[in-house]
């Protein structure tokens, strides 16, 4: 690896560890997560194309090894709540309203499935192009689209009964 | 002109997101501005894009990870095992422990290592992760830093070398316990390599504990 691509990878591992916190819940859970990935991505740099988007391409391991944990705990639902619990609990009691409802944010997102979150997290919060979310996935732009309406409309469904819309707090 | 029930909740999506062009978008708004009921399907779109934005912030990467880019995985051991104690590798590297004091193992197959006075002192401001350009060209790199029995001793790259520096406690000065060569910059090395089991076994036997994070070891460094 050049000296380049570590600074490379280094100035996205911000990026890469609020990807990997929507994908997995809690905070450590998400170092260890992309911890695993960075390991993988070094011993596979084969398969990073030079001039490509180093982002994407972490990303994609990033969910890959995902999927690999959730499949070796086969506890992705339990795993989810406990997560999201947490959350809440943690910031409700120090943390101002604002930063509760963001909370109610992130609680919500953790019900919702893995697959729905990825796409949520890749386009709203990563700014990526549909199409790129399709090369990160592995799938057709068509489904991309129609797993993030879905995503998009089961999250503002979650939120209606909250006691918040989209005031920035 | 594109009808109100001819605008379907993928549009609305695509707009929301930026994924229509400015002529679409613009004749977009403009449906959905007459269109009490389409504004508001349209406000779930941006607004859980808001949402999600406010609530998943980025923030500064914990020094582990950072230490995982810089040491790659089978490197050197973030979390450094008990020493092994059979083989090769510690008995050479006890030898090298009584060698304190500058002691080259690396076979010195690149340029012709600088000294090491001129290595603590380049480095002497870098905390681990940062490098900088020695006087030759070559590039150093601070991969980590250990509290040791012996004082405080530093694990550096240059170019296919790895240096532990430790500073005497006493004299305060810097020495090299262990340079071993490393093969190819770019190449990473198995955990088996001899050179990584020398350069972990000296930490064990120098009493090493985990590497230091950022500000402990501004501290020793400062001291």
């Amino acid at each position: 690896m050049t000296q380049d691509m570590r600074h490379d990878l280094i100035a996205l591992l911000p990026r890469l560890r609020r990807f990997a916190g929507g994908l997995a819940g809690a905070a450590d859970q998400a170092d260890d997560l992309v911890q695993a990935s960075v390991e993988k991505a070094l011993r596979n740099l084969d398969g990073f194309t030079t001039g490509t988007r180093m982002d994407a391409w972490m990303f994609r391991i990033i969910r890959n090894t995902w999927i690999d944990t959730v499949r070796a705990r086969r506890e992705t639902v339990d795993y989810d709540t406990e997560a999201a619990d947490t959350i809440i609990g943690s910031d409700g009691r120090t943390t101002t309203e604002a930063r509760l409802h963001l909370a109610e944010v992130r609680r919500a997102m953790a019900s919702l499935p893995e697959d729905q979150r990825a796409v949520l997290m890749l386009v709203c919060v990563e700014g990526l192009r549909y199409r790129e979310v399709a090369a990160v996935l592995d799938i057709p732009e068509g489904t991309v689209m129609s797993r993030l309406s879905r995503a998009r409309l089961a999250l503002a469904e979650k939120l209606k009964d909250k006691p918040l819309r989209a005031e920035k707090g | 002109m594109t009808q109100s029930n001819e605008v379907s909740d993928d549009m609305l999506m695509a707009l929301a997101d930026g994924e229509l062009n400015e002529i679409d978008a613009q004749r977009l708004h403009r449906v959905i501005a007459a269109d009490p009921g389409l504004a508001a399907r349209y406000a779930d779109f941006v607004s859980t894009r808001q949402l999600l934005q406010d609530a998943y912030l980025t923030e500064p990467a914990s020094d582990r990870l950072v230490t995982a880019v810089m040491q790659g995985t089978n490197v050197v051991h973030l979390h450094r095992p008990m020493a092994q104690k059979a083989g090769l590798a510690l008995a050479l590297a006890a030898s090298l422990v009584l060698a304190l004091g500058g002691f080259w193992a690396g076979r010195s197959t690149g340029p012709q290592p600088v000294g090491q006075t001129d290595l603590a002192q380049v480095t002497a401001d870098l905390i681990t992760g940062e490098e900088t350009q020695m006087p030759d060209g070559s590039m150093v790199r601070v991969l980590a830093s250990y509290d040791t029995a012996q004082g405080l001793c530093r694990l550096i790259d240059q170019g296919d070398q790895r240096h532990v520096l430790c500073r005497d406690l006493q004299a305060g000065a810097w020495v090299t316990a262990l340079s071993v060569t490393d093969g190819h910059a770019d190449s990473f090395l198995p955990a088996s390599d001899l050179g990584v089991r020398l350069i972990d076994s000296l930490l064990d036997e120098l009493g090493a504990g985990p590497a230091l994070d950022a500000d402990a070891e501004r501290s020793a460094l400062s001291r």
